[in-house]
């Protein structure tokens, strides 16, 4: 697996507790604990609940324990959940076990026992290594604590760690966003993720947004954002992969997300959580009452199943694809969708040719730099 | 004789002057409604003529009236359409009377329309009472709008009646002027057919339904008949007599004003202006002062969304049972795709169809900037029509062109001659003459290129007169213009929707505005868009849209693939709004530019 790419199955669980809501998050995730003590139980019964439903036969090679804030469940919690996904689900022997953690809410003890338990690789969420930044966006730790948790992490022998960081901040300069950039290569994490901020309708930065008190960095800041972490990490010897995620080697690409953007099959539990299965994709209630609710209730806590028809899929195939940098894979393109993807798309490939918005050769098309930056202005043109 | 108990009689006012309230009292006092039935403006039916408060389609009123003589008078009273555009029909209403009433607001005076009815009150030779409305308001000038009559219309002080229609007063007066005044009608119900069609509706059950005058001879339920000008026989399967509803009657005799159901489908058998008689033993000759009205005003109309074409096509062929002056031919539009040339009498019959298309038929329409009809004389000798820019052959075969000029006449207070003068000018108008009506009215005459004045004259000239000055015009004759055609070029592609036909001396800051102004409706898109206008081969103006610099959003919601698809989706659906233009996508506005463009500055 040289891109650490497989046709197995994803299990993604969601663990939607947060110490403290940051400013600008849009995950589904609570700050009180009334449901904390049950939670675990309740995915349990959900993972009963879907495998009594539904015929689950497939191999799975990624577990990702997402949030939400993963890492404050304890120990127990941990093992107890992966010793009912390995009693459940076939389960391959080289399982890529990702946990994301919040350098705010971590001890050395928990780490150790996770790695036991088989968590083998991190996600550390350190979004900036510029304290007032950090303040910004609402985030319980500070750079230290995140450049320090990011140590700890390497002394408990984690081998494939990634750090996710944010770039349009509100008040990031390009010297700020440079500092983050080159604490994070310090550190030399195997993936870096880095996200440009996107002001949410619903979160609290939106609200302030439109009260005037925060300015969003606008396109041309941001373009020069992207500019600068794409030349940055590739001087430092990171792959980019996609949009906003950076490897050391394509071996430690993220196995998992590359199964939302191939269109292989996940399972998703946890409130909010999302599945793909047999062409067929679900989501489950973002309430924490409702899903409550449903689980006692014997019944799944699905909002919207919809089944993704040939057409859909193309065009899903087509704009996660555009996504990364390696295209679309032409012959696969044939093979799953019965046209040869320049004959059906001629007109718009020639003209984003031609305006060097993209690129392609014998065996793939996929955007420019410059064709990524504007790739949500591309995509809809594929509808 | 019967006749001498019939008036036949208009009521002719410039617009808001109380033209409807008028014969809202007259319906009143000769109990043909009563004041409860009385909606506000009983003859106004359309929803689009009381909101823009003109009456567009001419109907008529049966009353009857018991006169202090103690002889019971029939009135009809038979309503004109009160804007320029409709002209045609209000000279056909006024055929069917023998007298109007004049009547002016005590507080605006004369104005453009005021005259306008008034010469075709006086070519129809008709009787014509003076009448001064609005006497109530405290703004009234009830003195110098006498004043102002005397002089039009060489009348007696005294025989100018006052009323205030809105509180009934003085109104008595007028009707037994009515009687004195207005000669009964004349005609033999013995002679040769010859019936005058003053209008024509549509009606979705009846077909055409024509609102007519008997001239001479009777009509009796069930003759044959034939229209002199389509050269059509039909039945007359029902005539009657316009009360509130209609009334039908066994016959209609000379001097009688009513309607007429022939079977007739829609109104394009049954124009406005044409005589009917009998099929056999007809009259010889038609009435005269037949014109088959043409359409000055040209615009393409588009579906936005190019599978209503067809739904467009139904619409305007409804639209046309109606409206006979109004024309549409398919037309096809590299920009644009698949519509229909249409042509109007005027602005305002445009503003109305394309208002009409989208409220009663719920379409989405572009329409291309109006313009008038060229006359192209070719190097070979030949003259071609042009009613669409796009189709000017190239300039080497052009000898010269000539376009449509328009008498103009403009009423307005002396303090405003200036502006006037100076929009004018802008306008390329030949001045002709000033007259003062007196110390406080000029008129004043041009000539203007009706191109001109179709895009945003009347605007501009009410707001440099602060709505004063008011405007009224006929055609006059084609004459030789420089003109140009300015064209406009999306990345090196002529858009056809936008070339219009210009003046030499203005294609250049024309050009430039419209550069300008699509640089500001044109959104930022993948590759830059430029933004050029041309004279045949000479780019004259140039703008730039810089491509869009960044559209992306980070992250993929883990899993949540079908958030991120409909957003994306909802941005294609955003986009439908716009016309793709090669792979540009232009926004609506854009078409209209022109329009809105002018409307600006
Ligand atoms: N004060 C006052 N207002 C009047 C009088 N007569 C009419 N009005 C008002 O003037 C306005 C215009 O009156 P209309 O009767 O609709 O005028 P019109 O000439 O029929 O107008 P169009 O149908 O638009 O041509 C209305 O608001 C009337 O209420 C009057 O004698 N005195
Ligand atoms: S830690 Fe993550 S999930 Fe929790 S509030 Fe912050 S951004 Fe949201």
């Amino acid at each position: 697996m040289p891109f650490n790419r497989s046709h197995y199955c994803g299990l993604y669980i969601h663990i939607p507790f947060c110490e403290h809501k940051c400013e600008y998050c849009d995950f589904f995730s609570v700050t009180d604990n009334h449901h904390r003590q049950t939670f675990v139980s309740l995915l349990l019964q959900e993972m009963e609940l879907t495998l009594q439903s539904t015929h689950i036969d497939g191999l799975f090679d990624t577990i990702y324990l997402g949030g939400g804030t993963p890492s404050l469940l304890t120990e127990h919690e941990v093992d107890i959940l992966l010793q009912f996904i390995l009693k459940h689900f076939r389960m391959d022997t080289n399982t890529e076990i990702t946990m994301e953690i919040n350098p705010g809410s971590l001890t050395d003890k928990k780490l150790a026992s996770f790695r036991r338990l088989g968590v083998n690789r991190l996600n550390v969420g350190v979004q900036s290594f510029v304290n007032n930044e950090l303040k910004v966006l609402g985030r319980i730790h500070d750079a230290d604590k995140a450049f320090r948790s990011v140590e700890a992490v390497r002394n408990r022998s984690f081998d494939n760690i990634g750090l996710d960081l944010i770039y349009g901040v509100p008040g990031q300069t390009q010297e700020s966003w440079q500092y983050s950039l080159s604490e994070a290569i310090r550190l030399q994490p195997e993936h870096i993720s880095a996200y440009n901020l996107t002001i949410e309708n619903g979160t609290p930065f939106y609200d302030r947004m439109l009260k005037g008190e925060i300015k969003p960095s606008g396109q041309r800041m941001e373009t020069l954002f992207f500019k600068q972490t794409v030349d940055t990490l590739k001087q430092a010897s990171y792959k980019p992969y996609e949009i906003s995620n950076y490897a050391r080697a394509p071996k430690f690409y993220s196995r998992h997300n590359q199964k939302y953007w191939y269109h292989i099959p996940y399972l998703g539990f946890g409130p909010s959580a999302h599945s793909f299965w047999n062409e067929k994709r679900w989501a489950n209630k973002s309430s924490m009452s409702d899903y409550v609710f449903d689980i006692e209730n014997g019944q799944r806590p699905l909002a919207f199943t919809e089944s993704i028809d040939d057409e859909t899929k193309e065009f899903e195939y087509i704009f996660l694809g555009l996504r990364t940098y390696d295209g679309i894979n032409l012959q696969k393109f044939e093979e799953t969708f019965g046209r040869a993807f320049k004959s059906k798309y001629g007109d718009l490939v020639d003209s984003l040719l031609l305006n060097q918005l993209a690129d392609m050769d014998q065996s793939f098309f996929r955007l420019t730099q410059k064709g990524m930056m504007i790739s949500d202005e591309i995509t809809p043109k594929f509808l | 004789m019967y006749l001498d108990y019939i008036r036949n009689f208009s009521i002719i006012a410039h617009i808001d002057h109380g033209k409807s309230t008028l014969a809202d009292r007259f319906l009143e006092r000769t109990h043909t409604v009563s004041a409860r039935e009385l909606k506000d403006q009983v003859l106004d039916s359309m929803d689009l003529e009381r909101e823009r408060g003109i009456t567009i389609k001419s109907h008529a009123i049966r009353m009857l009236y018991d006169a202090q003589d103690k002889h019971q008078y029939v009135f009809n009273l038979i309503d004109t359409p009160g804007h320029v555009d409709f002209s045609y029909e209000v000279s056909r209403s006024l055929a069917a009377c023998e007298g109007v009433l004049l009547v002016v607001d005590a507080a605006q005076g004369v104005e453009a329309q005021t005259l306008s009815n008034l010469y075709l009150a006086l070519e129809n030779d008709l009787q014509i009472i003076p009448v001064i409305n609005k006497i109530d308001l405290p703004s009234a000038q009830t003195e110098s709008v006498k004043h102002q009559l005397v002089e039009l219309i060489g009348c007696h002080e005294d025989e100018i009646f006052l009323t205030s229609a809105k509180a009934g007063t003085g109104i008595d007066e007028i009707m037994e002027a009515i009687i004195k005044y207005i000669p009964p009608p004349q005609g033999d119900p013995n002679a040769k057919l010859q019936v005058l069609i003053f209008d024509s509706v549509f009606d979705t059950y009846r077909g055409a339904i024509s609102f007519i005058r008997i001239f001479n001879g009777t009509l009796r339920k069930g003759e044959p008949i034939y229209f002199f000008n389509t050269k059509k026989e039909f039945e007359a399967d029902e005539i009657g007599i316009l009360k509130l509803k209609k009334e039908p009657v066994q016959e209609l005799r000379a001097g009688e004003v009513g309607y007429l159901i022939s079977g007739a489908k829609d109104v394009s058998d049954t124009k406005v202006g044409d005589t009917v008689t009998h099929a056999r033993k007809g009259a010889e000759k038609p009435l005269p002062g037949y014109v088959d009205v043409k359409p000055m005003v040209f615009s393409g109309i588009f579906p936005i969304n190019s599978e209503d074409f067809e739904d467009l096509r139904d619409a305007l062929e409804k639209l046309t049972l109606n409206d006979s002056a109004l024309s549409y031919v398919p037309e096809t539009s590299q920009a644009l795709g698949f519509g229909f040339r249409c042509g109007f009498l005027g602005l305002l019959h445009m503003e109305i169809v394309q208002e009409r298309l989208e409220r009663e038929y719920d379409l989405s329409i572009i329409n291309t900037v109006p313009n008038v009809i060229y006359h192209v004389y070719l190097t070979t000798g030949e003259m071609v029509k042009i009613d669409n820019p796009t189709q000017l052959p190239p300039p080497g075969q052009i000898e010269r062109i000539e376009e449509p000029y328009i008498t103009a006449q403009v009423l307005s207070p002396p303090e405003y001659i200036g502006g006037i003068m100076k929009l004018s000018q802008e306008k390329r108008a030949d001045f002709k003459s000033t007259t003062y009506l007196d110390p406080s009215r000029v008129d004043m005459q041009f000539d203007f290129p009706l191109a001109e004045v179709i895009f945003d004259f009347y605007d501009k000239l009410k707001s440099s007169t602060r709505g004063y000055a008011s405007l009224d015009y006929e055609f006059n004759e084609y004459r030789p213009s420089q003109l140009v055609k300015l064209d406009i070029l999306i990345n090196g592609e002529p858009l056809d929707a936008l070339s219009t036909i210009v003046h030499q001396d203005k294609a250049y800051e024309m050009g430039q505005k419209l550069c300008r102004h699509l640089k500001e409706v044109i959104p930022r898109q993948m590759f830059e868009v430029a933004i050029q206008a041309a004279i045949g081969n000479k780019i004259i103006s140039r703008q730039t849209v810089k491509p869009l610099r960044k559209n992306v959003t980070a992250k993929c919601y883990g899993g949540d693939i079908t958030r991120k698809r409909k957003l994306l989706e909802k941005q294609k659906e955003g986009k439908k709004r716009m016309k793709q233009v090669g792979k540009i996508d232009i926004p609506q506005e854009a078409f209209l530019a022109v329009l809105s463009m002018e409307k600006e500055d």
